[in-house]
This record gives structure tokens, sequence and C-alpha cells, in this order.
């Protein structure tokens, strides 16, 4: 595992040099974070909420057969369309199949306008659907950035979030053909008219899923620009692809899931637009698709379930453990080299891909400070699963050396003497080394790069 | 098996009717107007689409419109959107439509519900606020009674 360790390693260490995106994903974590404490004192009792949340969707991993069943039915009695994939593959086989049926019937190429959507990112959609010759928009504006750009969202929330204004103005500018104003406003003007045209020409309409609801059949999405509405209103087929765990049981469970969902995410009481679907456009209904078809992907969840790990599956991808983590602030969402970064990124990559040594390598990724299992509104104890899954990966033989040391320390600190002895050796380096502050300074190897920039505190006796 | 209710949602600052609901809806950046019938608008904004609610929420300053009384795109595609709200429609909560549906919608599940919380916003580039990226930049409640 060594030499995968230090490929994330690298990769944050080049993050770490880059000023440009620190600053940036510093300033808009701070931003968000500051937001969502606001907003959760909006609430009488946050805790007491976020404790009915935890239990709500426990209950929702404990019964996920079926309740997902019971959902299905439904959906299915609705007009909506299921299918369920077992694999990355399978789901992309769907939205294959879905598009070339719109070919077929004369649509071609085949236009696809999409919404935010991580499910999507997790599969490679895009990628697939270029391949097989279709057209595919990305419609929220911070993924049409980064469509633009040929990245990867780096931000559960705000998948731009390492981009300023003037990177923005250059992708804009390419794609233009004209100038475009490094002006926030100016720029998302640009993406209205751009972005109007593909929701109007657009055959299939791409979104994700917040929240199923299985008691009336239905998917729950939030999102603030509408470009999620224009996706599910507009084209005659609209295609909705929800990890396995994304649903509740009952509408009064979702009351207590979006009271605390916009307040985590961005420190809204609620999104601009909580749409819930419940089917194709009915008859007497003025718009609407044709077809709504929802894919329930496993990709990995449903191994999860009933292991000791599978409070991960409890995260409704708030993005609040992301602004709060030492790890990411320092190096944002690239450095993972994951679909999922930040704290939830650590703990469930390893567990959706077990044979990725690079996913798995992610536990790693973590101080332990434990900020991220603080602002969970789900309450996953995440920093605990990190150590969980360290435990599991740590080779049971520790070497000699390892356990030679700490079987000495243990000794020593367990008889008064050595104690006093110990701290007594440690007092006099240290007075030694101030009376040197820059040998002090530099200490040699890996331990430089702690002393450099820090003072060693005094030991007391 | 059916799983107790969880309980209500309780907010710091409660609030409640038609001012709490203009409070939360100006503070998120619509506007409102008050009057008594429709034919009383003294400013009838020609461009803007009506678009009748279903209910609204004091607590969040949110607007619930659903596909079977409306086109979904006469409150999405223009710049500006007018809401009809009836005032006896104004409730408390989130919580007073989600954990009531069978008060606002007693038969079939219209296609579409949806809760319409301010303006359409991105604060994608830089957090920097910026209104109407997709769906109306402006919007206006009337509120009848
Ligand atoms: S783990 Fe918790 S804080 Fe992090 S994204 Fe998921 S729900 Fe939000």
């Amino acid at each position: 595992m060594n030499d995968v360790a230090v490929r994330f390693v690298t990769r944050a260490d080049r993050e770490l040099r880059n000023d440009r995106v620190r600053a940036a994903v510093r300033h808009t974590t701070s931003l968000l974070a500051a937001n969502r404490s606001t907003a959760l004192d909006g609430l009488a009792d946050p805790d007491a909420v976020r404790d009915s949340a935890h239990a709500i969707r426990r209950r929702a991993i404990d019964t996920l057969p079926q309740l997902l069943d019971r959902w299905a039915a439904r959906a299915t009695a609705n007009g909506i369309i299921v299918h369920r994939a077992r694999t990355a593959a399978d789901a992309v086989r769907v939205v294959l199949d879905l598009a070339d049926a719109q070919a077929t019937a004369g649509h071609s190429p085949v236009r696809i306008a999409k919404g935010k959507s991580m499910a999507s990112e997790e599969i490679d959609l895009n990628d697939a659907l270029e391949a097989a010759g279709h057209e595919v928009v990305e419609t929220d504006l911070g993924e049409f950035i980064i469509q633009l750009a040929r990245e990867k969202p780096s931000h559960l929330i705000v998948p731009a979030i390492h981009k300023s204004r003037f990177d923005v103005a250059e992708l804009f500018t390419t794609d233009a053909g004209r100038p475009i104003e490094p002006d926030v406003d100016a720029e998302a003007a640009y993406a209205r008219a751009r972005l109007r045209e593909a929701f109007l020409r657009a055959d299939i309409g791409i979104t994700g899923v917040n929240f199923a609801i299985a008691e009336t059949g239905s998917v729950c999405l939030v999102e603030n620009e509408g470009n999620g509405r224009m996706c599910t209103s507009l084209p005659r087929v609209h295609v909705a692809i929800m990890g396995m765990e994304r649903i509740v049981d009952t509408w009064a469970e979702l009351d207590v899931m979006l009271a605390l969902l916009a307040r985590s995410a961005t420190g809204q009481a609620l999104s601009v637009y909580t749409n819930i679907i419940s089917g194709p456009r009915r008859d007497d209904e003025l718009d609407g698709p044709d077809e709504v078809h929802v894919i329930v992907l496993d990709n990995g969840r449903e191994a999860i379930v009933g292991t000791e790990f599978d409070d991960a599956l409890l995260c409704i991808r708030c993005g609040a453990c992301l602004n709060v983590c030492p790890v990411y602030r320092n190096i944002g969402g690239h450095a993972y080299g994951t679909v999922y970064s930040g704290p939830i990124g650590a703990v469930l990559m390893p567990l959706l891909r077990p044979d990725d040594p690079a996913s798995r390598e992610l536990s790693e990724a973590s101080t332990l400070c434990g900020a991220c299992t603080e602002v969970c509104p789900v309450r996953i104890p995440l920093h605990d699963l990190l150590l969980r899954e360290r435990h599991r990966d740590a080779p049971g033989d520790a070497s000699r050396l390892r356990r030679v040391t700490f079987r000495l320390w243990s000794v020593a600190w367990a008889h008064p003497l050595s104690y006093r002895i110990s701290i007594h050796v440690v007092r006099a380096i240290l007075r030694l080394s101030s009376r040197v502050p820059k040998l002090a300074r530099r200490a040699p190897g890996w331990a430089g790069a702690w002393t450099r920039d820090r003072v060693v505190p005094r030991v007391r006796r | 098996m059916t799983p107790a209710l969880p309980a209500p949602v309780h907010y710091s600052v409660p609030r409640r009717g038609i001012d709490g609901f203009c409070d939360a809806w100006h503070a998120i950046g619509g506007t409102s107007e008050r009057i008594t019938s429709l034919d009383e608008r003294a400013d009838p904004t020609p461009t803007a689409d009506l678009v009748h609610a279903t209910a609204a929420i004091a607590q969040t300053g949110s607007i619930v419109i659903d596909s079977s009384r409306n086109a979904r795109a006469a409150s999405l595609l223009p710049d500006r959107c007018a809401f009809v709200i009836d005032a006896s429609t104004i409730v408390d909560t989130p919580g007073d439509v989600l954990r009531e549906r069978a008060r606002w919608w007693p038969g079939a599940m219209p296609s579409q519900i949806v809760f319409v919380t301010g303006p359409s916003r991105s604060a994608d580039i830089e957090m920097t606020l910026t209104v109407g990226v997709h769906g109306p930049g402006r919007v206006h409640a009337i509120i009848i009674g």
C-alpha cells in the first residue's frame, strides 16, 4: 500500500502549493460554515432535530429493501419507470438505451440537459454519453464551468469552488468566442442565455435525487437556480439517478430532513426550489415530461448495509463536513482524486471501492479532529468510522521496532520515577534548543516541517 | 409497521400569518402587495405570468405551487413572475404543508409540486450572490384577502 499512500500525499502536497486554489477554497468554506451555524440557530432545538434526522435515516437503512420496494410499487403505479442498477455500467447502459430510443425516434444527435447529480459523476455518465455521440450540457452554473474546464467537481455543493471569476471569464470567453467580463452578474447572464437554448432543445433531462419518498412513490429534488426544474419540466424524457440509500418513508420525515439539508449546506431555510415529483405529466396538466425514469443505483452501497460502517449511508450530501475539515480546507477536493472528497469522501470511498487502493488509502486523509462529526446534520460518527477503517486496514504484524517502542513507552510511563526522568530529558532538550532558536526551527527530516512554523510548548514539571 | 411520526420542527423565531410570510419573503428578495380582489390591481405587471399558489409558508417565505393548477413553464421561463396567494392558505411552517398532504392534495398527486423560496439564485462563483440565473430573478407575491 505504501506507494499508493505516496500518491495521495503527493497530490495533497501539490495542491498545498497552489495558493490561488487554497485561498478560494478557504474563502468559500469559511462563509458556508458561518452561514450554516447561523441557520441552525434558527431552529429552536437543532440538536433534537438532528437526533430525529439520525433516527429517520437509520431506520431507512435498517429497512432499506422493504422501503425501496414500497417506494418502487407506488412510483410504478404513478407511471414512473423504475430501473435498478447494480453497477455503474448497468446504470450507464439504462441511460444509453433511453438515448438510443430518442435517436431512433428521429432526434439525432440526442440532446441532453443535465442538472447537478453526484450519482452521475460517480458513474462517469457524461463520458459514456459523449462517446456514443450524444450532446450533454451541464446546466448548474458551477457544473457548467467545470464541464468547460474539463474537470471534476471539487465540492459537493459548490463544484467550481476552486475557480475565481477570472478563471470563469476565461472559460466563458473561449466558449462564447467573444469577451465575457470577469464580473459575476455578466457571467451568470451569459450562462443563462447560453443554457436557455440547451433547455429548450433538450430531448432528455437528467438530474439527481435528494430523497425518494416511499409513502407516495415520489422523488424530491432541491436546487437554487431553476436548472433542475428546467431539466425535469421541459424535455420529453426526465431521467433521475438516485443512490439507493437516499430514501425516506413519509412526508413527515421529509419535513425533518428538509429543515436540516439547506441549513447545513448553504445556510438557507429552504433551497429556492424544492421539487417533489410524483410522475410524468398527467392528462389534465399543461406541460411536463411524457416519461419519467428513476435509476436506483447500488454501485457498492448494498454491500455496506449491515456492516459496522453502514452509518456512512445516512449521508444526505450537504457538504457541511467538507467546510470544517482542516484537511479539505487546505487541499481542496481534487487532491483526493475521487468523486467524493472531504471527510465523507474519506469514509465512503474505501467502502464503495474496497478493491481500489487509491480509494482505500483515503481513510488516512484526516487528522481525526472530529470537526466533521460535530457538524454532520444526521450525526454520522465520521472520525470514528475513519478510525475503524484504519484499524481494519492496519497490518496485523506491526514491525518489531514499533512494538518494542510502544512497549517501552507504556512501561516507562507506568512508573513515577521513569516518567519523571523522561520529562527531565525532554525539558533538557528543549532548554538547549531554545538557546539556539535557529537550530530548533530546523529539525531534521519530516520533523522540520513541524518545527519550521511552530513554537514548541514548554513542558511543565 | 408504521413508525412513530417524527416530532414537529420548532423555530427560534416563529413567523406566523400574512405579516410573518411577508417578512420572510422580503428577506430573501421577494416583493409583495395585498389586495382584496385581483381586479383591484393598481399596476397589472403585464409581462409577468400569474401563477396560482396552493399555499404559502410564513416561517420560510415559501410559495407552494403545483402542476395541476399552473403550467410549469409559467413560473420558470420568464424573467419575473407573480404568484397569487389566497390569504387563507398561508400556514406557519413547512410541516403544515408536508404533514397535511391530504388537506392540500386530497386526490391524485400532481406530477410536480414546488416550494418556491425566493428568486432563482446562484452563489457558485466566489460565493457572490447573483439572481435570475435560470428561473425568474424578480418574484412578486399578490396576497388576496
Ligand atoms: S457526512 Fe454528514 S456533514 Fe458530510 S455531507 Fe454527509 S450529511 Fe453532510
